[in-house]
C-alpha cells in the first residue's frame, strides 16, 4: 500500500481533483489500483495512481485507509479524487510488478469532439482565427483515404476529431534520469504532487477546456457535440488517418493579422509531423518525474483551435455555393436580384453591401444579411476577411423556399414573419430553442434596437406577435429571412454570439454551475451538448443590429404597401432598377429621415466591425436615391 | 545561482481598478495550488473566463482574501495620493493619472529545528521559495481604451498562470524535504509592499 513506504507526511493523496477534464483526470488518477497493491514495488508505477501508490509507500498507510474510505475518494498525489472504476482495464497493464524491466507501452489518451449526435442536418464546422467556417467533414475526408464515411444512427455525417493526445510513459532510463533511480520515494511523490497539480492547473489553460466550457454552457439542444476521450495504447501507428494530425483549414487562413502565432500555452508547434505549425498543433511536455523505474513522461499534442460548431448542412451548402459564386458575378447579382426581390422592396437596410445601384432597392433589404454573421457573429472580426459574397450565403433551394415564401407574403405587409416561421421549420432547428433564445440575447442587444422596432411594428404583424414576444418575433423572423443564408453559418457562429449574447447574464450561473458539472462528472463523460439552434440565436443577435433598419424598413414598406396596394413580385422587380413607381413621396421626406438614423445607428452598432462601417456609408448615400424614385 | 539564496520567482500582472482584486486572487491562489502540500480537493474558480485552481481551505482563503483586499486598498492609496501630493516625486505629471503599481510577495518558508545552544529549541524559519506579484493599476479614460485594457489584463493573468505552471514543473529540485507529517509542512506569507504611482 502506498503508505507503508512513505514517510512523507503527505497522505497519499492522489490527484483527487477531476482535474483536467473529468474524462483526463480520471484517466490518470486511476485510483483504484494503488490502493489494491500491497507490495510497493517501486518498478510497479502506475501511469495514473501508479506514482502516487509507490510514492505513497513510504508512509501513512493508515491516513490513507481513512481516506479511502471516505466517500470512495482515493486522495494521491495530494488531490482528493472520487474514486472511479472506469479505467481500471486500461491501467493494468500498468500495475505490473516489472516496469523497469518491461515497460508497458505508452498510455494514450485521446480527447476528441463526437458528433455521433449530429443528425442528418447538421455538421460539424470550426471556425478559425478570422471566423471562417470550414466544414470538418469535408476536411477529415479530403485528406484521409477514400472509404466511405459511416454515417452514424442519425444519418449525419461522422466525422470526430481528436482534439488532444495525451502520452503517459516511462521511459529509458537515461544519464539525466539515472539519478531517479536513487531518489526517495518520499521526494518522488512530493514532486509528483507538484507535477499533478500543475498538470491540473495546465488543463484548464487548454482550447478543449474552454470548448467543453462553452458546450456545457448550452445545454440545451440535444447534445450534438460531445467530448469525450479515450484510452489506448500508444506506440501503434494509426494505421488510418490521424485526425489530430489533420488539418481542419488550410494554412493561409491560420495566421490572421488578429492572432499571435506565439501563444500563451508555453508549448511548442509541433514539428515532428509536418515542417511547421502548420497543422496548428502544439506540443507540450512536462518535465520527467524522475522515478527508480525511470522517468515518467507526460506529453500533449493539441490542437490550438477547437472552435467547434454545429451547423446546418443545409447553412453549409449554401455557403459553398455562395463561395464558389465568387467568381460568377452574374450568377450572384441574379441571386441577390432575387433574393431583394422577395423581401420588400422598401426596406430600408442600411448600406448597400454590393454597391450595385440597379439593385439598390434589392441590396437595400438584402442588406442586413451580408451584414449577417454568417461568419462574424461573435467571433474576431470576419467581416472584412470575407469577401461579400460569401456572406450571401444562398443556395438555390433556399432561394426557392425564400421566393415562394415570400411571394406568398407579399400580400402582407413588411414583416416576413411567415417565411421566418417556414424556415425555421426547414432548417430543423428547435422551435423552442430559437424561441426562447431571442428573448434572452434581446436584453444585450444595443437598446436602439428594441426601442425603435416595437413602436414600428406595423399592424399587420400583429398576427405573428402572438408566436413570439414582440420583438423577440421580430428578431427571429429577421433572422429567418437571412437565415436563407446564414443558417449554416449562423449555427457555427452561434457559439459566439450566443455565448456572447447570453453570456453576460448567465456568465455567473454558468460557472457555477460548471464547477458543480464538473465535480459530479469527474468520473463520467461529460455530454456537452450544443444548441442546434444556435443560428436563430445568432441570428437574432444580429437582427437585433438590423432590428431598427428593419424596423424602418417596415414600416416605410407598410406605408408604401399601404399607398400601393398589393404589389406583385414583377412589380417589385421593377422597382428593384430604381424605376419611378406611383408610390406617394410622402414616406419619402420621411424615408430619408429614417434613414438617415438608420444609417448612422446602424454605424454606431456595427463599429466594431470592420469594413461595415464603410458599406454603411456607401449605403447611406445612395439610399436617398431610391426611396425617392421607388416610393 | 547562490544556493543559499532562495529562488524569486517574479508575476506581472495589469489590471483595471474593478478586477484587480479578483486577478491577484486568483493568481495567488494559483500558486498557492501548486504549494499547499496538504490533502486537497481541488477546486477551481473562473476569473476573467480563465478558469483557476482555487485552494478551498478556510484559512488559506481567508487569507488571500484579506491580503487582497488591504492590497488592493493599498494602491487606491497611491494612486489617490499621488496626483494631489504633487510635490511627490512618484508622479511628476500631476495631472493624468499615472498607473500605480504595486507588488504582493508570496513566502514559502521551511522549518528546521535548530537545537539551541542557548535557548530553547527555535524553529529557524527559512525561505525557500519568493513569489513577486508586480501589479499594475490601469486606468481607461475611455470606451476602446478600456476595451483595450481589459484585453490586456486577461492576456496577463494567463500568462502569469502560465508561467507559474511553467516555474512550478521546471523547478522542483529546490522544494525542501518534508519532514513534519502536519497539515502544511510550509509556512507562507504574504507581503504587500505597496509602491507609489508607477
Amino acid at each position: 500500500m502506498q503508505q507503508h513506504a512513505r514517510p512523507a507526511p503527505r497522505s497519499a493523496s492522489a490527484a483527487g481533483n477531476p482535474s483536467t477534464n473529468p474524462e483526463r483526470t480520471n484517466n490518470q488518477r486511476e485510483a483504484l489500483p494503488q490502493r489494491t497493491r500491497s507490495s510497493v514495488d517501486l518498478a510497479a508505477y502506475t501511469a495514473a495512481g501508479g506514482e502516487p501508490s509507490r510514492a505513497a509507500e513510504g508512509s501513512g498507510a493508515g491516513p490513507q485507509d481513512k481516506e479511502s474510505t471516505r466517500l470512495n475518494q482515493i486522495i494521491q498525489f495530494n488531490i482528493v479524487l472520487d474514486d472511479t472504476d472506469a479505467l481500471l482495464d486500461e491501467l493494468q497493464e500498468w500495475k505490473r510488478s516489472d516496469l523497469s524491466s518491461d515497460r508497458p507501452p505508452p498510455l494514450v489518451i485521446e480527447v476528441y469532439v463526437d458528433t455521433a449526435n449530429l443528425n442528418q442536418n447538421q455538421a460539424l464546422v470550426i471556425a478559425d482565427e478570422s471566423g471562417k467556417r470550414w466544414d470538418v467533414a469535408d476536411a477529415l475526408a479530403g485528406s484521409a483515404h477514400s472509404s466511405p464515411r459511416p454515417t452514424n444512427k442519425q444519418g449525419g455525417k461522422f466525422c470526430e476529431v481528436v482534439l488532444e493526445r495525451w502520452t503517459v510513459e516511462v521511459g529509458d532510463s537515461d544519464e539525466e534520469s539515472a539519478t531517479g533511480r536513487t531518489e526517495q520515494l518520499p521526494n518522488v511523490y512530493k514532486k509528483g504532487v507538484v507535477l499533478f497539480r500543475s498538470l491540473y492547473t495546465f488543463l484548464r489553460f487548454l482550447p478543449t477546456w474552454k470548448l467543453y466550457r462553452r458546450l456545457g454552457r448550452h445545454p440545451a439542444n440535444g447534445g450534438s457535440l460531445r467530448v469525450e476521450y479515450r484510452v489506448k495504447q500508444g506506440g501503434l501507428a494509426s494505421g488510418s488517418q490521424d485526425s489530430l494530425l489533420t488539418p481542419l483549414y488550410p494554412l493561409h487562413h491560420r495566421h490572421s493579422p488578429f492572432e499571435q502565432p506565439e501563444d500563451i500555452y508555453d508549448s511548442e508547434p509541433d514539428n515532428s509531423h509536418y515542417g511547421d505549425d502548420a497543422n496548428g498543433l502544439l506540443r507540450h511536455r512536462f518535465a520527467p518525474l524522475l522515478t527508480p523505474a525511470g522517468p515518467l513522461r507526460i506529453s500533449l499534442l493539441y490542437r490550438r483551435h477547437c472552435d467547434f460548431a454545429v451547423a446546418s448542412a443545409e447553412a453549409l451548402l449554401s455557403s459553398r455555393f455562395f463561395g464558389r459564386r465568387e467568381s460568377d458575378p452574374t450568377t450572384t447579382t441574379t441571386t441577390m436580384d432575387r433574393y431583394n426581390t422577395t423581401e420588400l422592396g422598401g426596406r430600408a437596410a442600411s448600406a448597400n453591401a454590393k454597391g450595385k445601384s440597379p439593385f439598390k432597392a434589392g441590396t437595400l433589404a438584402c442588406s442586413p444579411r451580408p451584414r449577417l454573421p454568417t461568419y462574424d457573429q461573435g467571433f474576431s472580426p470576419p467581416a472584412s476577411s470575407l469577401p461579400e459574397e460569401q456572406r450571401i450565403a444562398v443556395s438555390p433551394a433556399t432561394f426557392i423556399k425564400t421566393m415562394d415564401a415570400q411571394k406568398a407574403e407579399i400580400r402582407d405587409i413588411g414583416r416576413p414573419d411567415y417565411r421566418a416561421s417556414q424556415k425555421r421549420t426547414s432548417l430543423n432547428t428547435l422551435p423552442q430553442q430559437a424561441l426562447r433564445a431571442p428573448p434572452h440575447s434581446l436584453p444585450n442587444e444595443t437598446a436602439i434596437a428594441s426601442s425603435t422596432s416595437s413602436p414600428m411594428a406595423p399592424p399587420s404583424l400583429s398576427r405573428y406577435q402572438s408566436a413570439f414576444a414582440g420583438r423577440t418575433k421580430r428578431t427571429s423572423s429577421t433572422s429567418q429571412q437571412d437565415k436563407a443564408n446564414t443558417s449554416g453559418g449562423s449555427s457555427a457562429r452561434g457559439s459566439a454570439s450566443d455565448q456572447a449574447a447570453s453570456g453576460t447574464r448567465s456568465d455567473d450561473e454558468a460557472i457555477q454551475d460548471f464547477v458543480g458539472l464538473l465535480e459530479s462528472d469527474k468520473v463520467k463523460f461529460a455530454k456537452l451538448i450544443k444548441p442546434a439552434a444556435r443560428h436563430s440565436v445568432d441570428l437574432s443577435k444580429f437582427s437585433a443590429l438590423r432590428e431598427e433598419s428593419r424596423a424602418l424598413a417596415d414600416d416605410m414598406s407598410a406605408s408604401s404597401l399601404l399607398n400601393q396596394g398589393t404589389t406583385p413580385p414583377s412589380r417589385r422587380l421593377s422597382n428593384v432598377p430604381a424605376l419611378s413607381t406611383s408610390s406617394s413621396p410622402r414616406p419619402l421626406g420621411h424615408a430619408t429621415h429614417v434613414r438617415s438614423r438608420l444609417s448612422t445607428q446602424s454605424i454606431a452598432e456595427e463599429a466594431g466591425r470592420h469594413g461595415e462601417e464603410s458599406m454603411d456609408e456607401e449605403g447611406e448615400g445612395e439610399e436617398p436615391l431610391l426611396f425617392r424614385q421607388d416610393l | 545561482m547562490d544556493s543559499r539564496k532562495p529562488p524569486e520567482f517574479t508575476l506581472e500582472l495589469s489590471a483595471d481598478r474593478s478586477n484587480v482584486k479578483d486577478v491577484v486572487k486568483g493568481l495567488v491562489h494559483t500558486v498557492f495550488f501548486h504549494r499547499y502540500f496538504t490533502p486537497l480537493t481541488p477546486a477551481t474558480h473562473d476569473v476573467l473566463d480563465t478558469t483557476l485552481p482555487y485552494v478551498s481551505e478556510d484559512d488559506i482563503e481567508s487569507l488571500i482574501e484579506t491580503r487582497a483586499t488591504a492590497f488592493v486598498r493599498s494602491l487606491d492609496t497611491a494612486t489617490s495620493t499621488t496626483p494631489h501630493t504633487s510635490p511627490s516625486h512618484y508622479n511628476s505629471k500631476s495631472a493624468a493619472p499615472s498607473p500605480s503599481r504595486g507588488t504582493l510577495s508570496i513566502k514559502f518558508l521551511e522549518r528546521k529545528r535548530r537545537k539551541g545552544w542557548f535557548i530553547a529549541k527555535a524553529d529557524e524559519e527559512t525561505v525557500w521559495e519568493t513569489w513577486l506579484i508586480d501589479v499594475t493599476l490601469t486606468s481607461a479614460r475611455s470606451e476602446p481604451e478600456a476595451a483595450r485594457n481589459r484585453r490586456v489584463m486577461e492576456r496577463s493573468l494567463q500568462e502569469a498562470a502560465m508561467r507559474v505552471v511553467e516555474v512550478v514543473d521546471g523547478e522542483k529540485g529546490h522544494i525542501p524535504p518534508i519532514t513534519t507529517n502536519e497539515s502544511n509542512p510550509f509556512p507562507y506569507q504574504i507581503v504587500i509592499h505597496p509602491r507609489g504611482g508607477g
